[in-house]
């Protein structure tokens, strides 16, 4: 080979590399934001032949209670079939289902469907995801709950159905309360109540606390125990989506949330819960439930579930009692991104699951113990019947009462009662918790915790919405 | 062929590699300078914000609290690690009977992964797991191993136990190349034990001991997977470094990867002056 020629040769393999990388460069600089696909073709089953077969790709948030996951499973799987469609579940943990949704919209390839999932005010505020007003209305919107369709509404639209009611439930060891002489005390009247409570079953039985406070950094359960008694105690933190809107820092919120600092600083200095709560996360008052280590803790009913199958002995001295204010923790929520190259089959899929709502009611919600109350009211009715038949003796209260107290969602800023991209930021981020614990494990000044938190929270609303 | 021609050639060869440096390095550090001089929401555009997420990082306590966590966290574990290591090296670089069994042991905990470390460690650490059953069984009052006064120490024994095995591994090996004859000779001169390991065991283990404790300053400042398993950074920010910092940054407490990038473009000289100090140190 000729000088010349090796040197021509080299050039351009040079060049050509060159133009790999400056190409390469140029693609990585544009900006990966998900955009709104124009819909392709409506596909229907009959038009599909096997070299075009459809793909959905769904994530679900898996649960504490198995069965749910069976039953979703199963639904899907049954329509795919039906619909000649290839779908393709990933079960996410509660932790990691926010994080790794949050990581697939900002790569630009998030799921065509998620089940059971949160966050979504984050998506929908940004307008990711599709409009389902349509599906709504083929469901009956008269027979679903105000409070879970507010949960979905922004700007007068629906971008997503909610899974659930999850109301909690005060789970108690009646054995202990009765070796007390405490049982009076049940329902408890008052948010005080709690802590008197505490202190009353506190070591009744040797070794086992009053109650199982979360105070975790890392586990959901530390922010909504303590939305309770912010909330309850009259605490706010949004009253609309604007920088003035933010209220935590002025009074009387200021003081409402200084009270739950103290219900949950006494609880905690005085050794009422396990000094481990401070590394709880979300089984962990489960698990202090089931090896009999609290008398009593604040949860859905995933626990009873636990109980229920796998401490019969346990179960029988349990006894659920809702509390003074009512926390509902279901922002679990079906709901598609606008990416979907299938929005069609996708909204048919969406309704497939809710459309048979008897199959929803005995497969997602009374097969996991009623830890799932469902959202239809038709369904709720059914339950109520079966409370009042005697069916769930450990309820210490109707469900369809239950929910209709219900005061809170764990995702909405309140007294907004909307969910909002900087509540679920904060949620989702634990950075309620980190608050939580400043005040209640390190002991550092509410007031000055309260004034850094609510700068942060305008710094998030300003950055969000503007203003 | 001609000195331009050869020289040519010398870039074809290296063009794999320079091409591959410039996508999974070269790249997206230029991406994260840019991404840092931005501000965005989830799923919005980038809008350009200037020295915005600088000046929010310092004037943040987190950001200081992070750092001085990493270099707390990094230079009790590197220092115990190294004298751990050292020690056990010199103990077993001489001859006895069950040597070979004991080398093969000491190595035992640095086979096992950072996750497994830290869920063994969890197991431990539980207020009614293993230590404290331990110190029942003694008659002593139970430790509240992750609370917020004992979760940094907490950690950083993790770290030791997980990594000290690697000093040993490098001063023994570094122990064997030294020539008797140099012990030889210096107890004819009259040396003692001290004065044979000032003056011939540590000149001789120098290029060893500071290469060794360089990598793995550099793998404990980066240390993640422990931390994240056993305290997430907590209680509070008890337990909150660099990694679990950027960590929070981009996906909990902000959920905002522009600061994030700033974060670690702030932290960057800590990782860049040992990076030049190993270089130099490999280069003498």
């Amino acid at each position: 080979m000729s000088q010349k020629n090796n040197t021509k040769i080299i050039a351009i393999a040079v060049l050509v590399v060159l133009i790999i990388a400056g190409i390469g460069f140029f693609l990585m600089q544009q900006p990966k934001q998900p955009q709104p696909t124009t819909p392709q073709q409506p596909t229907t089953p009959s038009q599909q032949t096997a070299t075009t077969r459809p793909k959905l790709v769904i994530w679900g948030r898996s649960t504490f209670t198995p069965p749910q996951m069976y039953w979703i499973e199963k639904k899907v799987r049954e329509w795919a079939a039906k619909n000649n469609v290839d779908v393709e579940i990933t079960w996410l943990s509660v932790t990691d289902i926010g994080k790794k949704l949050i990581a697939a919209v900002e790569a630009g390839n998030p799921p065509d469907i998620v089940i059971n999932g949160h966050p979504v005010a984050i998506f929908a505020e940004k307008g990711l995801l599709i409009q389902i007003d349509d599906i709504i209305e083929k469901l009956n919107k008269s027979d679903i709950y105000e409070i879970k369709l507010k949960e979905c509404e922004w700007s007068g639209h629906y971008y997503c159905l909610p899974t659930m009611f999850e109301a909690t439930w005060l789970h108690v060891r009646w054995d202990i309360v009765k070796k007390a002489n405490a049982e009076n005390l049940f329902p408890l009247k008052t948010l005080d109540d709690f802590y008197t409570a505490a202190k009353v079953l506190n070591q009744v039985e040797p070794g086992v606390y009053g109650v199982g406070l979360p105070l975790g950094l890392n586990g959901y359960d530390t922010w909504w125990t303590f939305l309770h008694f912010w909330g309850g105690y009259g605490g706010g933190m949004l009253t609309d989506r604007s920088v003035a809107g933010v209220i935590m820092d002025k009074e009387p919120y200021r003081t409402g949330l200084k009270k739950a600092f103290e219900i949950e600083r006494k609880i905690w200095l005085e050794k009422l819960t396990p000094p481990d709560s401070d590394q709880w996360v979300d089984a962990s008052n489960n698990n202090a439930y089931l090896q009999g280590k609290i008398a009593m803790t604040m949860n859905p009913a995933s626990i009873w579930y636990a109980v229920m199958t796998q401490n019969p002995a346990l179960a029988a001295n349990t006894k659920l009692f809702l509390l003074p204010v009512s926390v509902d923790c279901g922002d679990e929520s079906v709901f598609i991104f606008k990416t979907t190259k299938y929005p069609d089959l996708a909204k048919d899929l969406v309704y497939y699951l809710y459309a048979d709502k008897e199959d929803y009611r005995k497969g997602f919600c009374e097969a996991s113990g009623l830890y799932a109350l469902p959202i239809f009211k038709s369904q709720m009715q059914v339950i109520s019947k079966d409370w009042k038949a005697g069916k769930y003796p450990a309820l210490g209260e109707d469900p369809a009462k239950a929910v209709e107290k219900i005061k809170f969602m764990e995702t909405a800023a309140f007294p907004l009662g909307e969910r909002t991209t900087p509540s679920e930021t904060f949620r989702e981020g634990f950075t309620w918790n980190e608050m939580i614990q400043r005040v209640v494990i390190k002991g550092e000044d509410p007031d000055k915790v309260i004034d850094e938190y609510a700068a942060k929270l305008r710094e998030e609303v300003k950055r969000v919405y503007g203003g | 062929m001609s000195k331009t021609t050869r020289s040519l050639y010398n870039w074809i060869y290296v063009l794999p590699t320079l091409v591959l440096i410039i996508f999974i390095f070269i790249i997206p550090i230029a991406y994260n300078i840019w991404l840092s001089f931005q501000e965005k929401t989830i799923g919005g555009e980038a809008v350009f914000a200037g020295l915005k997420n600088y000046q929010r990082l310092l004037a943040s306590s987190m950001f200081y609290k992070s750092v001085g966590n990493s270099l707390l966290y990094t230079f009790i574990s590197v220092t115990s690690k190294a004298l751990i290591g050292l020690g056990v090296a010199l103990l077993l670089n001489k001859k006895f009977w069950g040597r070979g069994f004991l080398r093969g042991f000491s190595i035992l905990p640095w086979a096992f992964p950072s996750f497994v470390v830290a869920v063994l460690f969890w197991f431990n650490y539980d207020y009614r797991g293993t230590f404290n059953t331990i110190f029942k069984m003694l008659g002593l009052q139970p430790v509240h191993w992750m609370s917020y006064e004992n979760a940094m120490w907490s950690v950083i024994l993790i770290n030791i136990w997980h990594g000290w095995p690697f000093f040993f591994m490098g001063y023994l090996a570094g122990l064997q190349a030294i020539p008797t004859d140099l012990y030889e000779a210096a107890e004819i001169d009259g040396a003692n034990v001290y004065q044979k390991f000032i003056h011939i065991t540590v000149p001789q283990l120098k290029q060893v001991l500071l290469t060794v404790m360089l990598l793995s300053t550099m793998w404990t400042l980066g240390e993640f997977t422990q931390i994240y398993m056993t305290t997430g950074g907590g209680p509070v920010d008890a337990t909150l470094t660099i990694p679990m910092a950027t960590y929070k940054i981009a996906f909990l407490t902000e959920i905002n990867f522009p600061l994030a990038a700033a974060y670690t473009i702030l932290v960057l000289p800590i990782y860049l002056f040992l990076i030049y100090f190993t270089l130099k140190q490999m280069g003498e």
